[in-house]
């Protein structure tokens, strides 16, 4: 089953697609680095998995972004182990099943891009299975990693949550700067599961992009806090599949740009079985001269009878130097449905400034603790799971802040 | 009670059938079919042109040849440019009187109300029949006011300092692959020049329609509303059904000056058979004022995105557009707002129904500048869908490049809900008389700033063809 990201078509009518231009790479990864992941990862079906997937990957370029100022792409030297933190309730990717193959197989997608999601098929230097039981309690995984210009990560996952089970996710990537990391995860939760996915970013000069795709059984639940703070190139791509009634998913975009940052996000939940209902609620501060694209897509397919599909986006801009680009889309084939935008993209309210500034605070500081404000519920959010990274997450954010509003 | 689940929602459609009636095919002249250099030089000699206007021609079709499709918006590899007849000059004498009009001519414009519309409250109507305006009038006293509106190959020749400085100056054939096919084939349209501080006290009409199988209509107007001057202008379009492909490329290049207010309103009702590849933009300075009204009823395919650069300090948009996509068509409508001075303001509410199959796609587009300080705007985009084998889409850009701007963007798409439905019956309205309620509030926005009054066409098409036939 391959979930294109942008479906424009309605009966015998198209509509015209733009073709993203591809660059070649000179460095580009090829047998050489699959046989060096092999030594680490020599699971025999995935290693078929991602030798079929090489057939496609060599024939593609890496993709020219104008708005997120990426012209091609050229991989570090490859590292055939990549050393995460990974929590031991947390399986090896050598030890996963033929569901887990089967989840690999059936559930492919476009990606940010093709070539940087085959990229993490084949090349993976790292990697979980995350597999519940049927009943399973909540229990909490989670995967730490650093990368710096020596260790670029290419990570796999694979989430499998059986009927009935509950599980949260956490994975925290941290940078020393000038590295990358490429990822793909798919996830299918079963009937009446729910997964809690808490994706942590905080990059200096990397570029990035996580590749998901979640594919939603009958009353499952999905929520995700998807947090990118700074990067070169910063570009997760979430897609996620209802094709079972009333599966519920909540995504919560957080992200914070400074100096020339910038993030390209896509998000598209695509609604195929009645009464499903997803939602979209971002939050994002700009900086300096770093720009933001949000794409957020809400795809009601026929059929979706009471879908409720709502997307919402808050910007807020602190230098005027900073840009912000929001295409909030909505396509909708099914007319019995709840199904709205919004989109609000401004700089701090006066009138705040001045109830702040009557409480004593600079106007500086004022600025500073609305901004940073904006986060606190992700952090709480964090902080419910794993306090340590909900204090790393504070710390780079008063840093951040710290300096855009040093002369205070 | 009658379950509303059993609605027959083929009541709800435009009956386009009223304006499918078509005159025999007559024609002083037209070109082979098909686009070169030597149809471009006819087409040029035809109207006698100054060489100038030749050269724009060729040049623009040079851009043409080697311009790409657009990468977005409908798919139109169906359109096969070698089978359009680029210019059709109608079998009649361009005329200021409606009597000496040719009989069949004059039986169109009247069967679509024009006439009588322009005795009831218009300054002017200026009609085009095919390539050419074969009727241009506009009241004495306005002539007398220093207001200039005439046909645009007339406009050329007597005013050509005037339209050099502004023709395609605001669209350049560069713009895009069907600017560039506009600048080449361009026919008709009108020129309207209003002076300094001169408010024009009704509005003037252009009414385009295409008569004949397999032809394009590529009329060019140019409005120049001078500082502090005040004008309203309503088009509206429409042609009979042709089982060949017809071309629709025109386009609109509107200055507002200094303080001026400018109100333009459409009604597209084209046939659909035809591709409608419209081009519409206006540029407005210092505390001006443009105002869009769409109607987007008609054709097979449409792209259309009227523009508004703000371009002077204070200067002001508002868009209300409505489109309509029954069976058979794919409408990717939309309004463009380019805030590029301080403290502009932009409004734009859009509103769509999709019924029958059909396929209504908002493509909208805000930029807020880097010197926009101060900038608002407000866009809200409501989908209506009549029917559960319709689509309806909206992908607006929103794009802020400055710190100091507030910006808030809206959509909602849904059905006619049930519990309105039982509100309004419980109410004592009958099934029908409360679906009819309901459309009718959904495009009040619209309807309310056209001025029905005036333009009998568009009542009929607004107001009969889509609020009556719910009964």
């Amino acid at each position: 089953m391959y979930e294109k990201a942008l479906i424009l078509r309605h009966d015998d009518f198209f509509a015209t697609e733009w073709t993203v231009p591809e660059i070649e790479s000179d460095k580009d990864y090829g047998i050489i680095e699959i046989d060096e992941s092999k030594k680490i990862f020599t699971n025999n079906k995935l290693n078929e998995f991602r030798l079929n997937r090489y057939e496609e990957y060599k024939k593609l370029g890496f993709p020219k972004w104008k708005r997120s100022r990426l012209n091609g792409f050229d991989p570090l030297p490859f590292i055939s182990k990549f050393n995460t933190l990974t929590s031991e309730n947390l399986k090896s990717l050598n030890d996963l099943d033929d569901e887990g193959i089967e989840i690999l197989n059936d559930m492919d997608f476009d990606g940010s891009h093709r070539k940087f999601l085959l990229m993490s098929d084949i090349f993976f230097n790292n990697g979980f299975y995350l597999k519940t039981e049927k009943n399973q309690k909540n229990d909490v995984y989670t995967t730490e990693s650093i990368i710096d210009n020596k260790n670029p990560l290419y990570d796999l996952g694979i989430i499998n949550l059986a009927e009935n089970s509950k599980a949260t996710l956490i994975r925290f990537v941290k940078s020393n700067g000038n590295s990358s990391k490429i990822s793909s995860l798919r996830g299918k939760l079963n009937e009446n599961s729910e997964l809690t996915l808490i994706n942590l970013n905080l990059f200096e000069n990397d570029i990035s992009t996580d590749n998901i795709f979640f594919d939603i059984g009958e009353n499952a639940k999905l929520t995700i806090y998807d947090i990118n703070i700074g990067g070169k190139v910063t570009a997760p791509h979430i897609v996620v599949r209802m094709a079972a009634k009333k599966g519920n998913v909540n995504i919560y975009p957080y992200y914070l740009t400074q100096d020339e940052e910038i993030i390209d996000m896509f998000y598209l939940i695509r609604y195929y079985a009645p009464e499903t209902f997803g939602h979209i609620l971002g939050h994002g501060v700009l900086m300096d001269s770093s720009r933001v694209v949000f794409r957020g897509n809400l795809d009601i397919k026929k059929g979706a009878k009471e879908a409720d599909a709502g997307e919402q986006d808050f910007n807020l801009i602190l230098s005027e130097k900073a840009r912000v680009m929001a295409y909030p889309s909505l396509y909708v084939d099914e007319n019995d449905v709840t199904a709205g935008h919004a989109a609000s993209i401004g700089s701090i309210e006066e009138d705040q400034l001045y109830y702040m500034m009557t409480r004593g605070y600079s106007k500086n500081e004022a600025k500073k603790e609305i901004a940073a404000g904006i986060f606190e519920p992700s952090i709480e959010f964090i902080s419910k799971y794993n306090t340590k990274l909900a204090g790393e997450l504070r710390d780079v954010i008063q840093k951040r802040f710290d300096r855009e509003f040093s002369d205070s | 009670m009658k379950d509303v689940n059993e609605i027959n929602y083929e009541d709800l459609m435009i009956n386009q059938s009223k304006f499918d009636f078509r005159n025999e095919a007559k024609y002083a002249y037209k070109t082979p079919p098909g686009l070169n250099e030597k149809v471009i030089r006819e087409i040029s000699e035809a109207k006698n042109e100054p060489k100038w206007m030749l050269e724009h021609r060729l040049q623009a079709f040079k851009i043409f040849e080697n311009y790409h499709e657009p990468h977005f918006g409908v798919d139109i590899r169906k359109l096969d440019l070698s089978k359009i007849v680029a210019y059709m000059k109608p079998d009649a004498k361009k005329s200021n009187s409606w009597e000496d009009v040719p009989e069949e001519i004059k039986d169109t414009f009247e069967k679509l109300g024009i006439p009588e519309a322009e005795r009831k409250a218009l300054a002017g109507v200026g009609a085009q029949y095919d390539s050419e305006v074969v009727y241009q009038h506009i009241q004495k006293e306005l002539n007398d006011l220093g207001i200039v509106f005439l046909d645009m190959e007339t406009a050329v020749k007597e005013y050509p300092d005037l339209v050099k400085e502004y023709f395609m100056k605001l669209v350049p054939s560069h713009n895009h692959r069907y600017a560039a096919l506009h600048g080449a084939l361009w026919s008709g349209g009108s020129f309207l020049y209003v002076p300094k501080g001169v408010k024009v006290p009704l509005p003037l009409q252009a009414y385009f329609r295409m008569n004949n199988p397999g032809m394009s209509q590529l009329e060019h107007t140019l409005i120049i509303a001078d500082e502090g001057s005040e004008v309203e202008f309503i088009e509206g379009c429409s042609a009979p059904f042709y089982n060949v492909t017809n071309l629709h490329a025109g386009m609109v290049e509107i200055y507002v000056k200094k303080g001026a207010k400018m109100k333009y309103s459409t009604i597209q009702n084209w046939s659909k058979n035809t591709y409608n590849l419209n081009t519409k933009r206006a540029i407005v300075d210092e505390d001006g004022s443009m105002e869009w009204v769409s109607g987007s009823l008609g054709s097979f395919k449409t792209m259309l995105y009227p523009m508004t650069i703000l371009r002077g300090k204070g200067a002001k948009n508002s868009s209300v557009t409505l489109t309509y996509a029954g069976p058979n068509q794919h409408l990717d409508t939309g309004s463009k707002v380019f805030h590029l001075a301080p403290y502009t303001s932009s409004i734009v509410n859009a509103r769509s129904i999709s019924i029958g199959g059909g396929w209504a796609f908002y493509r909208g587009w805000v930029k807020i500048g880097e010197n926009a300080k101060g900038a608002k705007s407000s866009v809200e985009c409501n989908a209506l869908m009549l029917d559960n084998k319709s689509k309806s889409d909206t992908v607006p850009l929103i794009e802020v490049f400055t710190d100091d701007a507030d910006v808030g963007h809206e959509a909602k798409i849904g059905r006619i809900s049930e519990e309105q439905i039982y509100y309004l019956m419980s109410r004592g309205l009958s099934e029908i008389d409360a679906k009819n309620m309901i459309v009718r509030g959904f495009i009040e926005p619209l309807v309310k700033e056209l001025p029905l009054e005036y333009a009998l066409e568009l009542n009929k098409l607004i107001n009969l063809e889509v609020e009556s036939s719910i009964g």
